[in-house]
This record gives structure tokens, C-alpha cells and sequence, in this order.
């Protein structure tokens, strides 16, 4: 995750062609030099060209990471977004920084992490992704965020739909833990 | 009655009768700092701290200045008036002003972080703390000084090594004079633009330590400018005067370059977030400090910042001052951000 990071980062700075070029021609040539990069430079050319993965993380889940692991009230939350106009910036400068965890290839992000996430319950996908994202250190996650939102306002609306239904359901869960056994048909 | 209440020409304290960095004209002036939106030229009587005084005097040619050190007590009408260290440029200052036990403080413009240039915010407790909120969001969270000085210098010396110019665009007022005395001058000649070399004069004057600067007229042998790291305000930008540099690369020092669309905007090679306000943890951290229970918020996210005070059950809201209106309002003016 770090070369494409690395790679994002210097194309992101870059304002010319040239400069990007180089970019890219030393990251590849870091990457031949080392078989066990190989996967991840696959993944890096896919993304490159354009490619994106069937959606893997919902905006609702994104959003729901936006505003439960920043433990700010979601309002603020939409004051931030609509101040930086990106999903995946606003979540980089939100959420806390984490405690840096072992180097993960991109190679494994896209294909033992994100790819199955699809299958697994909305719960199982926001907690595993709440751990990897706390665990993946601060000028990576850009990165790791950019190809995964793919938001419009629209798409945040439902988001914050979706958070408020879910506060609901919580809501309406704790009200029938406080009464009173017998009340309970 | 309030200590401090808002007029058409600026916060006016009635019963010490002076206004607190005042937009218009007015007989008794106090004075946070010498930027342009703070410092204002028309007032019959200007106070402020010693180290404030010269730069007045350079902005607003020969006008009357009393000075009042840190912490020194002036006392009008029953009410005293003392200066606090703010943090933010040479001189700054949070006005106190007290009657009857009862304590207000204008913050003008502060930041948190100790820059080892100008004296460091004091906090002090109050009753109702009048707080800027420039960087009132929670996006605005700073990196460490150091680490931001680090990232200008690897830059620095990756286009002294590709043989380019490194054109540094900052606020003339204060980031300027802290990225000089904060970088490392070994990497390379520093020169400095116009606007930027006579407070560069100011600050070495008040003791502070800035390498060497010229002006690139000064520079004879122009093969030095692909090493030099040259300072100029951001007004400089996309000016023929940058002309003579040929192939550099640009980058501003700014908070306002926390955000990439801020940077991308103007088209600049980088973007390195460094302010002389407070950021978001700063401006809680300093509201808490002051223990004060009433929170007024002038220039900035004033929305946002009151109403997360709010909130938290203290009473806020949003002041409307013409502070910020020509320097730090919006991404990509002048001055002090």
C-alpha cells in the first residue's frame, strides 16, 4: 500500500506530465526489482488506466466511518465535507490518527481485504473496515480512500439516511432493553 | 450592560471608552497585531505592545502609539487593560480587560504551538473570551511545526539537487520571518522579496534570529538563484517578477493548504499547511483554557465553532467583526493565515 501511496502522493503534487512520468517509471522499476511487488504493481497499472473495482465499501458505510470515528455530530461532519468537496480527503483530515500497524501490499488490500467484502454483512464490512483504516497510517489512507468513494449528493443523503435509521433502530433497541421483562411480548 | 459590545466601527468597550481593533476611525485604539485587518489606518490614538509599535509605524507612516508590555495593568474609568501574549506574529496580543471582578479577553488572532519565534499564548481566565475561529473545522488539525519545516526543506533540497529555484509563497507579516528563522539556511542562499525584507529588518531588530537575506537585486551571480530558496507573498504569484527565475518550483505556506483543492486551485507544486492561527484542537483546547462561560467568535467558521460550543452547554455565537475581510477570510488572500 505504501508504493501506491507513495506513487498517488507524488502524482498528486506533480503538475506535470513530466514530473508524473518519472513517477512512474521509478516506482515500476522499484517494483521489477522485487517479485513479491509484481501482484501490486498489477493493481497499481489497473488503477492508473482508470480501473475501479466493483464498489466494495458502500458511501453509507464510508460515511458512517466519517462520523463514527471521528466522534464529531454528523452535522459538523457535512460541514467538513462540504468544505473540502471530496468523501475520501474529507475522511483522511477527519479521522484520528491510528496506530500504525504491520505494512500491508496493495496486492492483499485489494484481494484478501476488499473483494470479499461484498459478501459479508453491513456490520462484519464496517468493522473490519474501521480496524484496517485504524491501523493504516495517516499519509496512506488517501490513497486507500480515493479509489473507494465514488460519492454525489445523492448518494450522501441516502448515507445520511441510512445513519439516522440506524441510530433508530439503536434508539428503539435500548428503549426495549429498559423495560421491564415482563413487558416484553 | 456587556464590557464589550459590538459598534459599526469595532468592538467598544463603553466604560474604559476604546475600541479593540477598531474598522473605522475612532480616538482610543487598542491594538492586537499589525496585521492590515487588526491595524487600521485613521485612529486618533494607538495602544499596543513595544514589539507591535514598528510595524504600525511602517503600515501607517507617523501615528500616536502608546506601548503597554505583557501583562502590564493600564487602568481608564475603573477598568483595567493588559496584553497577553497571542503567538501569532512579533507583538501579538490578547487584550484582558476587567471591572469589578468581572473578566473579557479579545483573543485578536492566536495560535497554540510554541514556534520558538514570538512569545507563546498565554491563556488567561475569563468570563467571556472573545475567540477568532479562522480554522473553526474539524479538517484543520495541524502537524507538529517541525515536521511541516522537515517537508519544506526535503523540497528544498530535491530542486537544489534537479538545479531549480524553490519560490516559497508566505504571508509577509509574520510566516514569513518564522519559516526563515525555523528552516535550515545551510541548504541554500535565501532571498527575499520586497515586501518581506524590511519586517525581516523589524524582527532582527527585536532580537530574533533570521540567516542572512538579500534582495535579488543583490544577487550578482544569478547561477546562485537554481540553489536559493526565495520568499515572496503570495500576491507575488503568477507576477513577471518571478520571471527571472526560469524552471522553479512554487509552493505556499499556508493553513489553508491542509485542503488539496485550496492548492490545486492555484496550480502550485505544493501545499504546506502552516498557519499562525489556531487549528480546531487549538481553538477547544484554548476555550477550555480560559474557563470561560460565555464564548463570542468572530472571523472565520463562526457557524460551526458556536455551535458545537453550544453543544456542549456553553453559551456561543457568532460575532460579526470585519476581521478577516482582506487578509484570511477566504483561501487565497493576503496576509496572515
Amino acid at each position: 500500500m505504501k508504493a501506491f501511496s507513495d506513487l498517488y502522493r507524488r502524482f498528486d503534487s506533480a503538475t506535470s506530465t513530466r514530473a508524473k512520468l518519472t513517477a512512474m517509471v521509478e516506482a515500476f522499476a522499484a517494483a521489477r526489482a522485487d517479485p513479491t511487488q509484481w501482484a501490486s504493481a498489477a493493481w497499481m497499472v489497473y488503477f492508473l488506466s482508470g480501473g475501479k473495482p466493483r464498489q466494495t465499501v458502500p458511501t453509507r458505510i464510508l460515511w458512517r466511518l466519517a462520523v463514527e470515528g471521528s466522534k464529531l455530530p454528523e452535522w459538523l461532519c457535512a460541514e467538513c465535507y462540504g468544505n473540502v468537496g471530496d468523501l475520501a480527503e474529507t475522511l483522511t483530515l477527519l479521522l484520528p490518527e491510528g496506530v500504525a500497524g504491520e505494512a500491508v501490499s496493495l496486492d492483499v488490500w485489494m484481494r484478501e481485504r476488499l473483494l470479499p467484502l461484498p459478501s459479508l454483512d453491513e456490520e462484519e464490512r464496517y468493522a473490519r473496515l474501521e480496524v484496517w483504516v485504524a491501523a493504516l497510517p495517516q499519509d496512506q489512507r488517501l490513497a486507500f480512500f480515493k479509489p473507494s468513494c465514488t460519492l454525489n449528493n445523492n448518494s450522501l443523503t441516502q448515507a445520511s439516511q441510512y445513519l439516522s435509521k440506524r441510530r433508530g433502530r439503536k434508539r428503539a433497541d435500548m428503549k426495549r432493553r429498559q423495560k421491564p421483562a415482563q413487558d416484553r411480548r | 450592560m456587556d464590557l464589550i459590545a459590538p459598534t459599526d466601527r469595532g468592538l467598544y468597550c463603553e466604560a474604559g471608552d476604546f475600541h479593540i481593533d477598531p474598522w473605522r476611525p475612532v480616538s482610543r485604539a487598542v491594538i492586537t497585531h499589525a496585521h492590515s485587518d487588526h491595524a487600521r489606518f485613521g485612529s486618533d490614538l494607538y495602544l499596543c505592545h513595544p514589539l507591535t509599535a514598528p510595524i504600525l509605524r511602517r503600515r501607517l507612516g507617523d501615528v500616536a502609539i502608546e506601548t503597554a508590555d505583557y501583562g502590564e495593568v493600564l487602568t481608564r474609568n475603573g477598568v483595567e487593560i493588559s496584553l497577553h501574549p497571542a503567538g501569532h506574529v512579533l507583538g501579538s496580543a490578547q487584550v484582558r480587560v476587567a471591572r469589578n471582578g468581572e473578566v473579557w479577553v479579545a483573543s485578536g488572532d492566536f495560535k497554540l504551538e510554541a514556534d520558538g519565534v514570538v512569545a507563546p499564548f498565554e491563556p488567561q481566565r475569563c468570563n467571556v473570551f472573545i475567540t477568532e475561529s479562522t480554522f473553526g473545522l474539524p479538517i484543520y488539525r495541524w502537524r507538529p511545526q517541525a515536521e511541516t519545516m522537515a517537508a519544506i526543506e526535503s523540497w528544498w533540497r530535491e530542486n537544489v539537487a534537479a538545479g531549480r529555484a524553490s519560490v516559497l509563497f508566505a504571508y509577509a507579516l509574520g510566516k514569513a520571518q518564522r519559516l526563515l528563522a525555523r528552516l535550515d539556511p545551510s541548504i541554500g542562499p535565501i532571498v527575499c522579496h520586497g515586501a518581506i525584507e524590511p519586517v525581516n529588518a523589524i524582527y532582527r531588530d527585536a532580537g530574533i534570529i533570521i540567516p542572512p537575506t538579500r534582495l535579488v537585486t543583490e544577487v550578482a551571480d544569478k547561477s546562485e538563484l537554481r540553489q536559493a530558496l526565495i520568499v515572496a507573498p503570495p500576491s507575488a504569484a503568477a507576477s513577471p517578477w518571478l520571471n527571472r527565475f526560469g524552471d522553479y518550483s512554487d509552493a505556499l505556506a499556508s493553513g489553508w493548504m491542509q485542503v488539496r483543492g485550496n492548492r490545486r486551485r492555484r496550480g502550485l507544486d505544493r501545499g504546506f499547511p502552516l498557519s499562525d492561527h489556531a487549528d480546531w484542537s487549538g481553538l477547544l483546547a484554548a476555550v477550555e483554557a480560559t474557563g470561560a462561560e460565555r464564548i463570542l467568535a468572530t472571523h472565520g467558521f463562526t457557524g460551526p465553532l458556536t455551535r458545537y460550543f453550544r453543544e456542549k452547554g456553553l453559551d456561543a455565537r457568532a460575532l460579526q467583526t470585519a476581521y478577516g475581510e482582506e487578509d484570511e477570510a477566504a483561501p487565497g488572500a493576503e496576509s496572515a493565515a
